[in-house]
């Protein structure tokens, strides 16, 4: 579970942002470029083995889903996390929205990248949604076929919800995050949609969470009263506000993790841990057992560079390791 | 006032979740459990020295469940016919086994749960302290950890006179007590079961069927069952204190035969879910409905759900 990487052409002297190419004809001047550690740490939650529903059998991958997409200059990064009561049909789940979703973004950028279009964050992630929707309303558009074709459409039907006015829906939603970071000025833009916490280092001071929602991305299916056709699929929300997204500048370290991740709410970590950084806090973590059942994953970056010094935290918790 | 801090590890060794501390030690770990199970945070309720379960600590986020349970003189008897058990160990049986699903979720910590009795008059349920049942789904894990201890002690709190005078049902007074629990869990206390601290309930994102919209629900949820029609000692009409709420949160469940009264007046009281646009209705009128009684209480507890269909769309257990 690494998410995907993917495997561009190399481009090194062409900034997609339309900016100066770093490193291509450095001035006298220009500070040195920087770039990004990443990590990626995940666990699954212990109830998978066993979790069967209708005639599928889910023992693949767990509802967290991570990704990072590397190009010269930026990185594109991405955290979803399937909510985990909702219904699953064969082939569709929040788990795999939650995969899809990484995917669909992170295609938008590749794509951006590779036709030497700006990175263009709020537009991008707009067209990746886009992108999800369509994905799915395709996906189902083959099944819907293949149901046909057996004559069980009318079985299909009885797995979705039945509303009030005769109409069947069924839903599935997952947290989404969603960040881009210029690696020579720092500037971080992210979308954080749902529970998934991230703490970001600018400069030298103190750690800031980011806003968190309590929306999520939803996918819809859903026939009207008296119908047995195929469900109409939608996305919600379809396409984000510019105001959704936060721009964090000169960003030094990042720290993202699903709920899973610990009892401590990002809030109260921040709150209780903040003096030790970024850094700090994801060294405390990273010692923590998880209380929870739930999946965990944890997406941590820091910057490096010749200009690059992030200030040692005082009390910083010493690394040690737990086995 | 210097500040205390407090475990993460709901599980602690040495003394039941919450353990605080005065100061906070060199690398942020708890000193006490094994090396990783808990870190220390910050506690910010304020007072004298907390006992295991009066006092919920500072600023957790938490979901809440009010459980309105009916515990008058009928439910002692026989459930269904040809079946001996009696409703109150149908709804024991269920409530236990609903309830202990819950142990492996995400956060069993924050799942909150208030246990209230009523007939004649509504209180609370006490626990063997003599206080307000009001527990996390992990305290109730560590208290009771079998179904059959959970169901025992349910049985023993709802039977008749235990808790409240069984003779009348005065449905109206129940809802008017969970209303008031229900009002103080929005302000972020507990202050009317005697239990200090604060805390910021949950919100969970709901996609509205009416106009596509997602709104923020409160992971709070009242639960009330009864297998009688409103009867109070003073003949007072039946009211819902929360039928203005945009959406209720108020479940109901009927114990009995669907052509009786109190099936309506249940019926009556439920909220509209938001996301299916049906009542949050539940009638329990046969032994097969004993599944759906257990899930309900599952996804009752969990501060999720509001209707049959959200029921059926939420079995995948995880």
């Amino acid at each position: 579970m690494f998410g995907q990487l993917f495997n561009l052409k190399n481009q090194k002297d062409r900034d997609p942002s339309g900016e100066p190419a770093p490193g291509s004809s450095p001035a006298v001047n220009q500070p040195p470029p920087t770039g990004y550690i990443f990590e990626l740490l995940t666990s699954p939650g212990p109830r998978k083995s066993h979790t069967e529903y209708g005639s599928a059998v889910m023992r693949e991958l767990g509802e967290d889903a991570a990704g990072l997409l590397n190009v010269p200059g930026y990185s594109f990064f991405w955290l979803a996390d399937g909510t985990s009561d909702e219904s699953i049909l064969q082939g569709f789940s929040a788990r795999i929205l939650a995969q899809d979703a990484g995917t669909c973004l992170a295609g938008a950028f590749a794509a951006a990248f590779e036709s030497g279009q700006p990175l263009h964050f709020e537009g991008l992630v707009n067209q990746g949604l886009k992108e999800l929707s369509g994905m799915w309303q395709e996906r189902f558009s083959s099944r819907w076929a293949a149901l046909q074709t057996a004559g069980e459409t009318a079985s299909y039907l009885r797995f979705f919800a039945r509303c009030g006015d005769g109409s069947l829906q069924v839903s599935w939603s997952t947290t989404f995050l969603a960040g881009l970071l210029n690696h020579d000025t720092g500037r971080l833009e992210i979308l954080n949609l749902g529970d998934s916490g991230c703490l970001v280092q600018p400069g030298n001071d103190a750690p800031q969470a980011t806003a968190m929602g309590s929306d999520r991305l939803f996918m819809l299916a859903q026939v009207p009263p008296g119908s047995s056709d195929m469900p109409a699929i939608a996305l919600n929300p379809g396409s984000v506000e510019l105001s959704r997204i936060q721009v964090f500048e000169d960003v030094q370290a990042l720290l993202c993790l699903t709920d899973g991740n610990s009892t401590v709410n990002v809030k109260k970590l921040l709150g209780d841990h903040g003096p030790r950084g970024v850094l700090g806090l994801a060294a405390l973590l990273k010692q923590t057992r998880s209380q929870s059942y739930d999946d965990r994953t944890i997406i941590l970056a820091r910057r490096i560079g010749p200009s690059v010094v992030i200030q040692p935290q005082a009390n910083a918790a010493p690394q040690t390791d737990p086995s | 006032m210097s500040p205390r801090y407090v475990c993460s590890n709901p599980n602690h060794p040495v003394n039941k979740h919450p353990k605080y501390y005065d100061q906070m030690t060199q690398d942020g770990l708890c000193p006490d459990c094994e090396f990783g199970d808990g870190i220390l945070m910050e506690d910010e309720s304020s007072g004298g020295t907390p006992t295991a379960t009066r006092d919920i600590g500072g600023g957790a986020d938490i979901g809440l469940c009010i459980l309105m349970c009916d515990a008058s003189g009928s439910m002692s008897e026989e459930a269904f016919p040809g079946n001996p058990a009696s409703r109150l160990s149908l709804v024991a049986q269920a409530a236990a086994a609903g309830i202990s699903d819950l142990f492996e979720i995400s956060r069993p910590e924050t799942a909150y749960i208030a246990l209230a009795a009523f007939a004649t008059t509504p209180a609370f349920v006490q626990d063997s302290n003599g206080q307000p049942f009001v527990r996390s789904v992990a305290q109730i894990k560590q208290e009771f950890p079998t179904r059959r201890e959970l169901a025992t002690f349910l049985t023993d709190r709802l039977s008749i006179g235990r808790t409240v005078d069984g003779n009348y049902t005065d449905i109206s007074a129940a809802l008017r007590f969970a209303r008031n629990i229900y009002e103080g869990a929005l302000q972020g206390n507990f202050q009317t079961a005697g239990i200090s601290g604060n805390f910021t309930l949950l919100k969970q994102s709901i996609s509205r069927k009416s106009s596509g919209a997602q709104i923020a629900v409160d992971n709070l949820r009242v639960l009330v069952y009864s297998d009688g029609e409103h009867n109070p000692p003073d003949g007072g009409k039946l009211e819902n204190p929360f039928a203005q709420d945009d959406p209720s949160l108020l479940l109901s469940v009927f114990i009995g035969k669907e052509t009786e009264q109190g099936a309506n007046q249940m019926k009556s009281l439920a909220c509209t879910c938001p996301i299916h646009e049906l009542p949050g209705y539940f009638l329990i009128n046969a032994p097969e409905r004993y599944q759906t009684l257990r899930r309900l209480f599952r996804m009752a507890s969990g501060a999720s759900g509001f209707c049959p269909s959200c029921l059926s769309a939420s079995q995948e257990s995880r």
